[in-house]
């Protein structure tokens, strides 16, 4: 992997390969992640246990966490919408917790994929948004009271403001999964080149280790706590549509 | 199955239970509910980001406009300066919190 040619290859971890013509890698571990989605659902709610075991527990705090969460944020008229945040929260979390496997592909750091991802929300909630509030949506980019003669520079800035969401969605996701991958292999990359270079380095090599060791560990809490941004600020886009403020 | 008795008992117990998880630590409250416990690192990665993706839709607006219209600086001038000011207002809504 790394130690052909002393050079350190950060980015071919994200290269996409075709398994079949039209079948990347990508889609392969998209396809995993929502079968192992379905599969922690269903076979971890097979045995209905009053008192669960490991799977069934798993299964229960997922969808008690974002119950809790879609309730919270969106309010009681939201309930509605949770299995399409559970959907969203599950994805992305597997995917994240994919890629931490070797050898595994992270479908999560393609802004492609993310993008997507954040403008389905996107398309969702102003959906909602004008379903439930019609012609009233439109207030929203200008506040009542505000001057009249100020309107042609709120309007834009509302609306730029407004379509910003999707990117910064998606890129929040995207940069820290692109960033914490680098990371790892930066520093891994670290190991094998001081390793090759005898004993001294060998005793070099075990700090690059160690710190890759602790990036390991924080890239598990980065994957979880993205899925988690991402389904919180769905909620939240959700409340907006739902209240309009 | 369903006399008061054992609602009581049920309801005794919950507290009971509550109170010894309460002890052990067990119930603390998720991390990352409360927008003021986020890290100051989160906090300016997010106030970044919300700045600098807003002017990123504002110069794209804008050259998609001029593309459009066929008056190359104008809409792109006005897109920088409009993405800018989505990009501070964005920063101050989340600044103020929401709710």
């Amino acid at each position: 992997m790394a130690a052909e040619g002393k050079t350190i290859d950060a980015l071919s971890q994200f290269e996409l390969t075709h398994i079949v013509a039209g079948f990347t890698n990508s889609n392969l571990y998209m396809l995993i992640g929502g079968i192992a989605v379905s599969a922690l659902m269903v076979l971890g709610m097979q045995r209905r246990e009053r008192v669960p075991g490991r799977l069934q527990s798993l299964a229960e705090v997922s969808y008690q966490f974002v119950h809790n969460m879609v309730d919270e944020q969106v309010g009681h008229e939201g309930r509605k919408f949770f299995p399409f945040v559970f959907t969203l929260f599950m994805f992305v979390l597997f995917g994240n917790m994919l890629g931490m496997l070797p050898y595994a592909f992270t479908f999560t750091s393609h802004i492609a994929v993310t993008f997507t991802l954040a403008l389905v929300v996107f398309i969702l909630v102003t959906a909602v948004a004008l379903a439930l509030h019609g012609m009233k949506f439109f207030g929203y980019f200008f506040p009542e009271g505000a001057p009249l003669w100020l309107a042609p520079i709120i309007i834009p800035i509302e609306i730029i403001s407004y379509l910003s969401r999707v990117v910064s969605l998606s890129v929040r996701l995207f940069a820290n999964m692109v960033a914490g991958h680098v990371m790892l292999k930066v520093f891994a990359t670290f190991v094998v080149l001081l390793g090759s270079l005898g004993v001294v380095g060998v005793i070099g090599a075990a700090a690059p280790l160690a710190i890759n060791v602790l990036l390991v560990g924080f890239e598990f809490l980065v994957a979880f706590l993205q899925a988690y941004v991402f389904a919180i600020l769905t909620c939240i886009y959700l409340h907006d549509a739902v209240h309009l403020h | 199955m369903d006399d008061p008795g054992k609602a009581g008992d049920q309801a005794s117990f919950e507290a009971r239970l509550a109170a010894a998880r309460a002890r052990q630590g067990l119930d603390t409250p998720p991390a990352g509910t409360d927008r003021q416990a986020a890290s100051p690192w989160g906090l300016g990665m997010r106030a970044g980001l919300e700045l600098a993706s807003a002017l990123a839709v504002g110069v794209g607006l804008g050259l998609a406009l001029d593309w459009w219209v066929g008056t190359r600086p104008l809409f792109l001038v006005a897109g920088l300066f409009l993405g800018g000011a989505a990009g501070v207002m964005n920063v101050y809504r989340l600044m103020l919190g929401r709710r």
